[in-house]
């Protein structure tokens, strides 16, 4: 006769952890060996019990396996974003070695970072260049440049030409808050900045004669017409122009402060509409030689 | 091997051709172009260069002919498109670059100085950019340079000059005369009216304006900065008007002259002149107090008269300060300043045959006497 098996043996045989060759010698011991097979039954008895009364406890089992399964995901979803780290990681490692590899200068690649910094700088000056010249624009409005009359009369509450249509007819004892043409009115508009309402106000003292608003008019049309068109005038005519329009700006400035300094003598008047004519026909001049296009 | 002595063939042959290409373009640099038609007497004939000297002579041939050795082509094209084997009435000269493909528009846009014979009877209209226009022996002639000077000889019907720098020059002409200049200076000399209707007209910004022996019964001149010269006879019952700005008006008058001069200067310019000169200055009408039952209006008093008579003996210019309370001044020469309120002087020498007009603002009015 054999010597029995031990308990947790057969406790493994009942469990079916055995292998299938010591689970065929122990199923041939219990055939022959009637002391292992009873305590073989009593265990079996013991199982049954023990599974009765932990019945509940197996049934809350579930929840623990759904919760291994919302851990098994949570930990899923970390692996991934931890691959996604890895990856974005990856991913700044390599733009900040192809950074790196941008200043890694040969020689093609310096002359096209040469070329892109000429063309940058060439930006920067012209963006400087306008910014410059917008607020140069709209502090110097044409009829903004007339030295205000030293003998100014009281005048009753005039209309700013801002109000009146450029087609208006003249007015006598007008101000003048913006140069007088529908057009060159909404330019100054927009381009004219707050810091500029000072010189507003101080043009809104300059009090237009009788019969300057049309000369105006005509000037600020022909100089739009002129600047327009300013980029066809050779080098050698536009300092010919701009030296002929110093001379008649400042003619035109001593004419007319005579002309407010003796607003009841008409020859001063006279002369200062013939300074007037001087710079339409300056202008009108300039305007005039753009056209040589093609003979009549 | 084929394909080196493929290559070394083309390198051989390629600065040959460009050689033959330059040699045979140079060549006809050289040549000169020139095209001619039959023209009526009084053809009208334009043209048009971007840059380039324009020059025209007049010919008793009634045919136009265009030449120029620096242009590719040129073209005389008829703008009246009636019998094109008749004489050509208007003549249009199209000129075109030796760079510019056959289709392209030309006229304006070319480069080169070109050359013009019309008939004396012919009108023309001339234009150029930066060239020079020099006319001689024609009819009318409308010539335009922006840059270049502008020289007419001898028209016999009209000259219309304009010029933005350049000088402006016509002389020994005659008919209607305008001419027109921002800086550049207008000279004119023995020029002659055709009719009475013929008037002469000049005007510039800053440049000068000379006339020497200008016979026109009516001459206007205007000039903003530049000075005006005037010497020569006055016409026979002339119309003189000179206004300036800033420049001063000099006019170097025969003795014998005879006008009347009105003048408008400011408050603190001068009048000088040579001549014995009777003045007239009108005082200041004054303001009368508003009366309850106002007296019928008395008829006008006449004005008060300052009259400057000529003095023998005085040598030197002498300055004299015209005073409406002043009766009479006797000097000669003369020279007049205005006082304060005083802009207007009239005056008269001689006759008054001719009329001058002068207003200048800041300028001196100088009458001269030339002796002859």
């Amino acid at each position: 006769m054999k010597e029995c098996l031990q308990e947790e043996v057969l406790q493994s045989y009942l469990d079916g952890e055995l292998h299938e060759r010591r689970r065929e010698q122990v199923t041939s011991h219990l055939a022959s060996c009637i002391t292992c097979s009873d305590l073989t039954r009593q265990l079996e008895q013991e199982n049954s019990v023990l599974a009765a009364a932990l019945a509940p406890e197996f049934e809350a089992a579930v929840p623990s396996e759904r919760l291994r399964q919302r851990i098994d995901a949570a930990i899923a979803a970390n692996r991934l974003e931890a691959v996604a780290g890895n990856e974005r990681a990856v991913n700044v490692r390599d733009w900040l070695s192809s950074l790196s590899d941008l200043f890694t200068l040969r020689p093609q690649r310096t002359l096209a970072y040469a070329s892109l910094m000429v063309i940058i700088g060439f930006g920067v000056i012209m963006a400087m260049m306008r910014w410059q010249t917008t607020p140069l624009q709209s502090t110097n409005p044409v009829v903004a440049t007339f030295p205000p009359a030293p003998n100014q009369e009281p005048t009753t509450t005039p209309a700013p030409i801002s109000s009146v249509p450029s087609s208006a007819p003249a007015r006598t004892n007008s101000t003048i808050t913006a140069v007088p043409n529908n057009r060159r009115r909404r330019s100054t508009a927009v381009i004219a900045p707050a810091s500029s309402r000072q010189n507003e106000t101080a043009a809104n003292h300059v009090k237009l004669l009788p019969g300057e608003r049309s000369y105006l008019q005509t000037i600020a049309q022909l100089d739009l017409t002129i600047k327009s068109d300013k980029g066809r005038m050779k080098p050698d005519v536009q300092a010919e122009y701009q030296r002929n329009l110093a001379f008649v700006d400042r003619t035109l400035a001593v004419a007319r402060t005579a002309a407010k300094s003796n607003p009841n003598d008409p020859d001063a008047t006279e002369f200062m509409f013939s300074a007037y004519q001087s710079k339409v026909d300056l202008l009108n001049t300039v305007a005039e030689a753009r056209v040589i296009d093609k003979p009549k | 091997m084929k394909f080196k002595v493929v290559i070394i063939s083309f390198l051989l042959v390629l600065p040959a051709s460009v050689a033959y290409a330059d040699g045979h373009g140079g060549k006809s640099g050289t040549q000169k172009i020139e095209r001619s038609i039959a023209a009526l007497p009084t053809v009208a004939v334009s043209i048009c260069v971007d840059s380039g000297d324009v020059t025209v002579r007049g010919w008793d041939k009634n045919e136009v002919l265009a030449r120029s050795s620096e242009v590719g082509r040129i073209e005389l094209k008829r703008p009246d498109a009636g019998n094109q084997s008749a004489a050509a009435n208007k003549v249009l000269v199209w000129l075109a670059d030796k760079s510019e493909e056959p289709n392209e528009k030309g006229g304006c846009h070319a480069f080169g100085d070109v050359e013009l014979i019309v008939p004396r009877g012919a009108s023309l209209y001339l234009q150029t950019g930066d060239g020079t226009i020099d006319v001689r022996g024609v009819a009318s002639v409308f010539a335009r340079s922006e840059t270049g000077d502008i020289s007419i000889q001898k028209a016999s019907r009209s000259v219309e000059a304009l010029s933005f720098s350049g000088e402006i020059s016509v002389e020994n002409s005659t008919g209607r005369m305008a001419m027109k200049s921002v800086s550049g200076v207008v000279s004119a000399a023995n020029l002659r009216p055709n009719d009475q209707n013929d008037c002469f007209e000049a005007s510039t910004i800053s440049g000068d304006i000379q006339l020497d022996g200008v016979d026109h019964q009516q001459i206007t001149l205007k000039t903003a900065n530049g000075k005006i010269d005037l010497s020569g006879p006055l016409a026979h019952q002339g119309r003189y008007t000179f206004n300036t700005t800033s420049g001063d008006v000099t006019l170097s008058l025969p003795a014998n002259s005879s006008f009347r001069l009105n003048a408008r200067v400011a408050r603190d310019r001068e009048v000088t002149s040579d001549f014995p000169l009777t003045l007239t200055i009108e005082d200041p009408v004054p303001v009368l107090p508003r009366l309850p039952n106002p007296a019928p209006p008395a008829p006008p008093a006449p004005a008060p008269r300052t009259i400057v008579k000529a003095n023998p003996e005085a040598k030197d210019q002498v300055v004299v300060v015209i005073d409406p309370q002043e009766k009479t001044i006797k000097v000669k020469p003369v020279t007049v300043k205005t006082l304060y309120s005083l802009r207007r002087i009239s005056a008269v020498h001689g006759s008054g045959d001719a009329l001058i007009t002068i207003a200048s603002f800041t300028g001196t009015i100088h009458l001269i006497d030339s002796g002859n």
